[in-house]
């Protein structure tokens, strides 16, 4: 393999507008239900009364999440027929020809990347925007973004840019994957094993 | 998850595929010198017939699980890390052994021995397929999935329904005046063999639960996805467990009992029951780590 490309996520900074998002759903043309890259409102703490002062400790923020196109991708380990396989650029791919619609991939998959489309039959995944890359552009979802927030690039230079970090709520330990991404976490951010945290927005996405 | 009947039927017809495949190579290797051999081509037959018509459903039944089924010819393309690749290898073996026995048992029934070694290799084929199925639910990000409890009650629920497709031929053919059941002995081992199965998937269901009651995010997940959305179909779970332990042991300890054949049925179809519930909520406890 010649590269692993990589998105960044800067959490400390994302507004939760969703236009990732929506630019992913437009360039690609997703049925409703398919969301290759999803926003999540993430929360914990509550307000508190006493004495007419009302204080909080309310930790609160989003998560930009497509497919982190696993450097040790489960889904391409676990797919029986090879539709799902890593490229020479690192990008985890489906084959929609060959995928026969089990979804083992998706039962797999920690960061939920792989999407069936029922009315394909067959899965369907972020492929960061390849078509893009050839032609020298960014995917969709990074130019989008108001906020710069995302980016994307090989992975070191991505990490010799960012750093190293990885782990975030609600997203596992980065060790069962080894996932191609690197966060920017706000200051004061919640433990990925925190019971008391919660996704505000479940229905949604 | 959503409900995936295709697979509980696929998984439950094989199993009991190859639960039978092993109390047939038992009843080979122990008694074709002991009891005529007309009577254990006939048993071998009939379990033969369940065997074959088992595997047919199952396989069918996993069509109905893929969204592309015409794509399945590619299902052998990742032997080197998929399991479920090795699954499909191995019941494509596996069945295959058994039409050979099938037919060998129809064609040349009086060749004991090329029956026993058919039977013995069925049996491995059969152990290797339910040891393949056992790792394709270890997946690693599924919690609840990866622990020893999966191939601990794949193996259980394979005796179990093995024992009880045996007992089901044995209510069913008129073998009284024979020397296999003259004194109910076989019934009476039979049941104790399926009381103690049934005792220890009680003992792993509570284990199973005090252990994702005990973990962290995703075990917890997965405790609530049993006790609270899916309730009813624990309790029914529970309700099963103990109206056939109860009528097991009814029948064991009336002193002189015949063992009647409404009875044993009524056990039958209880532990199958039983093992629908157990498979079903294997299904619904899925819940895996991360997003």
């Amino acid at each position: 393999m010649n590269k692993q490309y990589a998105f960044y996520f800067d959490s400390s900074r994302c507004s939760g507008c969703k236009t990732c998002q929506i630019a992913c759903k437009d360039k690609n043309n997703l049925e409703i239900g398919i969301l290759w890259r999803r926003v999540y409102e993430v929360s914990k703490g509550e307000w508190k009364g006493k004495d007419g002062v009302w204080s909080h400790n309310i930790i609160t923020y989003n998560v930009s999440l497509a497919c982190n196109h696993c450097e040790d991708p489960i889904c391409a380990d676990t797919c029986p027929t090879k539709a799902m396989i890593k490229n020479e650029n690192g990008i985890v791919t489906v084959d929609k020809n060959k995928c026969i619609g089990c979804r083992y991939c998706e039962w797999a998959c920690p960061y939920g990347a792989p999407q069936y489309d029922i009315a394909k039959a067959v899965m369907t995944k972020c492929n960061l925007c390849e078509d893009y890359i050839e032609n020298n552009k960014y995917p969709s979802c990074v130019d989008a973004c108001p906020m710069r927030v995302l980016d994307f690039g090989d992975l070191q230079d991505i990490q010799n840019k960012y750093g190293h970090g990885k782990e975030l709520y609600p997203l596992p330990k980065s060790s069962a994957t080894r996932p191609a991404i690197v966060i920017t976490n706000k200051e004061i951010s919640i433990d990925i094993n925190d019971l008391n945290a919660e996704i505000l927005n479940g229905e949604e996405i | 998850m959503k409900s995936q009947w295709s697979l509980i039927i696929f998984t439950l017809l094989v199993q009991l595929a190859v639960g039978s495949t092993l109390v047939l190579s038992f009843i080979n290797s122990q008694f074709f010198s002991k009891i005529a051999d007309s009577l254990t081509h006939e048993i071998t037959v009939r379990s033969l017939i369940i065997i074959v018509t088992s595997l047919f459903v199952a396989v069918i039944s996993s069509f109905f699980h893929l969204g592309s089924p015409l794509n399945a010819h590619f299902s052998l393309n990742n032997l080197s890390s998929s399991w479920l690749s090795r699954e499909i290898l191995l019941i494509i073996l596996f069945s295959t052994s058994i039409l050979t026995y099938f037919l060998f048992e129809i064609m040349f029934p009086s060749n004991q021995h090329v029956r026993l070694t058919i039977a013995i290799i069925s049996s491995i084929l059969g152990i290797a397929l339910l040891f393949s199925m056992s790792k394709l639910y270890m997946i690693e990000t599924v919690p609840a999935w990866n622990t020893f409890l999966t191939p601990a009650k794949i193996i259980l629920t394979t005796i179990i329904l093995g024992t009880t497709s045996l007992l089901l031929i044995l209510i069913t053919g008129d073998y009284s005046n024979t020397n296999i059941v003259g004194d109910n002995l076989l019934f009476k081992s039979i049941l104790h063999i399926v009381l103690i199965i049934l005792f220890a998937e009680l003992i792993l269901f509570i284990v199973e639960i005090w252990t994702l009651k005990s973990g962290v995010l995703a075990e917890l997940g997965s405790f609530k996805l049993i006790t609270e959305d899916n309730s009813f179909t624990c309790y029914l779970h529970l309700f099963l467990f103990a109206s056939s332990i109860l009528l097991i042991l009814y029948n064991l300890l009336i002193p002189g009992n015949k063992y009647s054949a409404p009875a044993l049925l009524i056990i039958s179809i209880l532990v199958v029951l039983l093992q629908i519930t157990q498979r079903y909520l294997f299904y619904a406890s899925y819940n895996r780590i991360g997003i």
